[in-house]
Order: structure tokens, then sequence, then C-alpha cells
């Protein structure tokens, strides 16, 4: 569907299904055979859009079969929102040419850097939130939205450092991207736990303040544990093992206050056999049944009586 | 969603940018080099910058570089051992970082690398082997396209078999080697790669031979080197009758064969009969 360019993102915000207000998984290849063979009960699938900008063959194929059953979510991992050099414009058009293949429902990426001179540093680094730092989030933002002709979702970073040179709360400053670039927010929960407990902040305080108002989607994952130098605990967004009672626990608290929204189980490493994960989203799924009442319940509720 | 009116697109001022590119420097900076110190800017814990902390992103960045080089180059790590392989990815990784954050592209100069990294020297093979394998990654990432059979030749007229020019399979990558690399590629491929690999043992042998990918599986196939030097002719655009002419005469003789061969490996997308450029 071609759309105008020099419309704003938000006038054709509409005209894109969205992801159901229900419980999806990251796709990953080592479940496909599952996946077609049983056709499991989830809102939605997950992938990351770098891992299909080859040409052809078996990513696209797989892709194109779980696409014509389930909405899909693209969620970027490479752009670099916040490093201080120009997105790359090679890389926003193969993103773009997957958004015109797929019609994804909702495409996100993070408040995050990667790049290094004329390289990639495939890590989502952290930044320091200030004015200049803003200034060059927003101006990326709004060259992303442009190519895509569509808003996009932040997704709030797990940082294991922070700055002394930052001016704004994370809070803040995410708020001030949403105000001056009409995107929208992912919400990972898990990150949200990570960081409050690695900079001994309150998860709990930290969800209520956010612009939940502005919140698309949000993600639940794993982590490891470990400690600094200083003895102090050290949480690590690992994404390779089952979400923890506490996270569950401030999920059930976002949903309380935003109502249902699409949730995704991430899980990247340490991929386990295809139930277990389905068990994860089906424990998101009854959360979601408690808070809602809209044309979601029946599906949540058919999720939540499937629980093991 | 917000419903903001639209607006223009917003542009950092140079000062921003400059203010946020130095940073980010000092920061990216530190983080390739394990002996340097954590960016002053770090927040502190007892007034100590947390190295532990600042090495979190470290391991992250070379840790998936290295997942990435053994996903890519799984026969390679086999052949050395997980143990071996993971400090020699690492030295890859160093010194060469992705240049796009699309990582199934990343990895080409590994066997360039692996032929000066002393420490496998005396493993002549290594290298073609990692040649193997990066034209396997090529392939299996290549355009799609449906092979042709042999029928589409035989249908031709005796003159335009002669000018006529082979659509080479996207996902075709030839490889020519001193070593047995496709049967080692092969070996790999098996449960027991070991068993396969004894077979190999024995006197150095060349290979030549092709990967090709007509639907999603990529097979390897070992060919004469005549068929090798006949098909780099044809996938440089030369006409069938062109391309015979780099083979011997008693090679030509088994030219069926040849073709039907590689018809039958699925190598042929397509056939441009009525080319004028001759």
């Amino acid at each position: 569907m071609p759309h105008s360019r020099n419309k704003s993102p938000i006038e054709n915000a509409g005209k894109t299904t969205p992801l159901p207000a229900r419980a999806g998984v990251g796709f990953k290849p080592e479940h496909f055979d599952i996946i077609v063979s049983d056709q499991p009960d989830l809102g939605w699938f997950e992938v990351h859009p770098e891992n299909y900008m080859g040409a052809g063959g078996l990513p696209h194929h797989q892709l194109n079969r779980i696409r014509e059953r389930y909405p899909l979510s693209l969620h970027g991992v490479g752009l670099s929102i916040g490093g201080p050099r120009d997105l790359d414009t090679h890389h926003l058009n193969r993103f773009k040419k997957l958004i015109d293949r797929y019609s994804p429902a909702s495409i996100s990426e993070h408040l995050a850097w990667s790049t290094h001179d004329d390289g990639h540093l495939n890590d989502l680094l952290p930044l320091p939130y200030t004015r200049e730092t803003l200034d060059v989030v927003v101006a990326h933002i709004d060259h992303a939205q442009a190519i895509f002709n569509r808003p996009i979702l932040l997704e709030n970073p797990a940082t294991y450092v922070v700055f002394e040179t930052s001016t704004y709360s994370e809070i803040d400053f995410l708020s001030e991207i949403v105000a001056r670039t009409g995107c929208g927010l992912l919400l990972d929960v898990n990150n949200v736990y990570v960081s409050c407990t690695n900079h001994k902040r309150d998860a709990a305080a930290y969800i209520e303040a956010f612009p939940l108002q502005h919140v698309g989607e949000i993600h639940l994952a794993g982590h490891a544990e470990d400690h600094d130098d200083a003895g102090e605990r050290l949480l690590i967004d690992s994404h390779d093992r089952r979400v923890i009672e506490e996270v569950w626990a401030l999920y059930a608290k976002t949903i309380s206050l935003t109502g249902p929204k699409p949730t995704l189980i991430e899980w990247d490493e340490d991929i386990p056999e295809f139930p277990v994960l389905l068990n994860e989203a089906r424990r998101a799924g009854s959360i979601l049944f408690d808070h809602q009442d809209g044309d979601d319940s029946r599906q949540n509720l058919a999720m939540s009586e499937q629980l093991s | 969603m917000n419903n903001d009116p639209p607006k223009e697109m917003e542009h950092a001022d140079t000062d921003a940018i400059a203010w946020w590119t130095d940073r980010a420097r000092l920061f990216s900076t530190a983080l390739r080099a394990p002996e340097e110190a954590v960016p002053p800017e770090i927040g502190k814990t007892n007034n100590q910058p947390s190295l532990k902390r600042f090495n979190v992103y470290r391991n992250n960045v070379a840790s998936s570089l290295r997942s990435a080089m053994a996903a890519t180059y799984p026969v390679v790590e086999a052949l050395v051992g997980a143990e071996f392989f993971a400090p020699m990815a690492q030295a890859y990784v160093a010194d060469n970082i992705p240049s796009s954050p699309v990582l199934l592209e990343y990895g080409e100069s590994f066997a360039e690398f692996l032929e000066r990294f002393e420490p496998v020297r005396q493993l002549g093979y290594l290298p073609d082997v990692a040649r193997v394998e990066w034209a396997f990654n090529e392939s299996f990432h290549a355009k799609d396209a449906e092979p042709i059979t042999i029928k589409a030749l035989s249908a031709l007229d005796p003159q335009a078999l002669e000018y006529v020019r082979f659509a080479l399979h996207p996902s075709l990558r030839l490889t020519r080697s001193s070593w047995p690399v496709l049967s080692i590629w092969q070996a790999h491929q098996q449960d027991d790669p070991a068993a396969h690999m004894e077979k190999i043992a024995g006197p150095r042998q060349g290979e030549a031979g092709f990967v090709v990918r007509p639907k999603f599986e990529v097979t390897a196939t070992i060919v004469p080197v005549a068929a090798v030097d006949f098909l780099t002719e044809l996938s440089n655009g030369k006409t069938l009758t062109q391309a015979a002419d780099v083979i011997t005469e008693a090679e030509q003789a088994d030219m069926g064969a040849m073709l039907a061969t590689l018809f039958e490996a699925g190598l042929v997308a397509g056939l441009m009969p009525l080319d004028n450029n001759t």
C-alpha cells in the first residue's frame, strides 16, 4: 500500500491494523516446524528485521508462513537511533523494504546506539540524557518515521551505567521524545527492573511515572544476576531464561494501569523448547485477561485456560 | 500515540551533534580497548567508576560478534574445536567490526584472516574451508529463483543452441581449492563427521565444485575442474559455444553428461537464446 511521503506518520497511523492486546513471542527458526504444525493460539510474533535482510531463501519463506497466520512486529536492533551519526540511509531503506513486504502491525527500535566510526558494535549502548542527545534522537526518529511513513515505538533500555553528564531523567527524556516526534513507546518491564535494580531506583515508581498513555507494546524477558566491583547487585538483560516473579508482579501492576497491551516474551539465547516459551506467553495472556473487558478478552481467556 | 498536528522534521544543530560525537567516540573507543579505563563521565559507586559494569558492554559486543562468527563458520569451529575457535574469532572480531548491523553479511574476510593467523599456519586447508562456508552463507541468503531442467536446452534448435547464454542461479557459488574442502564441508553435514573425515584422509587432493540452493537447502557438489572453468565462462556471460572453448576436446566429448549434472544440481535458472550481442 503506497503512502504519500508528505503526510505525517501520525495521519497514517490508523491505516495499519495494530498488534492485538494479546501475548506474542519472538519467532525463532528452531520453532518453525512446531508453529506450522500446531498453529499455537498466540496473538502475534516478533522478529529482528536485521535477520531478514538477505535477498531470499529459507528465512523469508518461514517469515511468510508465519505472517500468513499471525500479525507481525518488526523490532529493530541496528538503527542506532541514539548514536551521534546520521542514520544509515541504506539500512533504513532495507528496513522499509521489509515493512513493505510484510506489512507489520508494529515497528519498534531502541533508545540506544551502536555505531563506532565506520562500524557497528552490535550492542545496545547507553547514552547520556541531555539537551544535545535529545536533539539528536529526535532528528533520527523523525528521519526513520519519514522513511517508514509510520510512527515507531521506542524502547526504554536496560542499562548498566549512568552518565554524570545527564540532565534529564530517563522518563523525562522519553516524554520529550514522544512530544517532539509523535512516536510511541515500547515499555520493556524487564528493562525497568534491571535498570532500576542496577541504579538503586524504585521500579514500581518508575512504572507509575512512565508516560503509559503512549505505550503501544510491552516486553518481558529473563535476566542474569551478577555483582559489580563494589559488591552491588548487577542485573544483565540476557534474554536467556524465564521471566522472574518480581518482573511478573511489575508487569501485572503495569497492566492494571494501562489495561491490556500487546505483550512479548523475548527469549534470544539458550532458546528453550517451544512449549516452554508458549507457557510464558500464556502466563502473560492470563494477566491480560484479568484486566480487560474488550474484544480480545475471549482469546486471552482461551489462552489462560491452557496455562499449565 | 499522541495527536499533535503534523510537523516539520527536526534537524539536530551541529553543536549538539559535535557534543555527543566527541563523547560517544570516547565511549566506543574505550569499549574496543579492554585495557583502557572507563570513560570519565560514567557514574561511580563509592567514588570508583565500575569497571565491571562497563565491561558488560565490552562483553556483549565481543561475545555477540564471536557468536555471529561461530554461526557462519560452524565447520571451521568443528575442525579446530570450540575452545580454540573462540579466541581465534575474538582476534578477528577485534580488528574487524561489522560495517553494518546486518550480521548475516558479517565475516567475509575471515578466510584471509586465517591465512595470516600464525596459530593455524599448519592447517593449510582452513582458509579454503572458510571460503566454502562463506559461499554457503551467501548462497543461503541469495535471491530466490526457480531452476529449469535440461529439457529447455534440448528444445532449442541447433542454431539457437550455438548462441545460447545461461542465466545461472543467483545462489550459485563456484569453488576451487588445492585441498578437499568440499568433501570436508560435506562430512560436517553428516551425523558423524569424524567417520566421514577418515575417508578423506590420505594424499592431498584438490577439489573443484560449487554450492547452490535450488529452493531452501544449500548443497555442495564436487565436479571436474573443467566443469568449474566452463561455469566460470557461462557466469561471465559467454555463450555455450564460447564457454566450451575453455575446456579440452576430451572434456567436450563428455559435454552432454556434464550439462546433465549441472542442470540436475539446479544451477540453471534460465536460458537466453535470442541475445543479439554475440
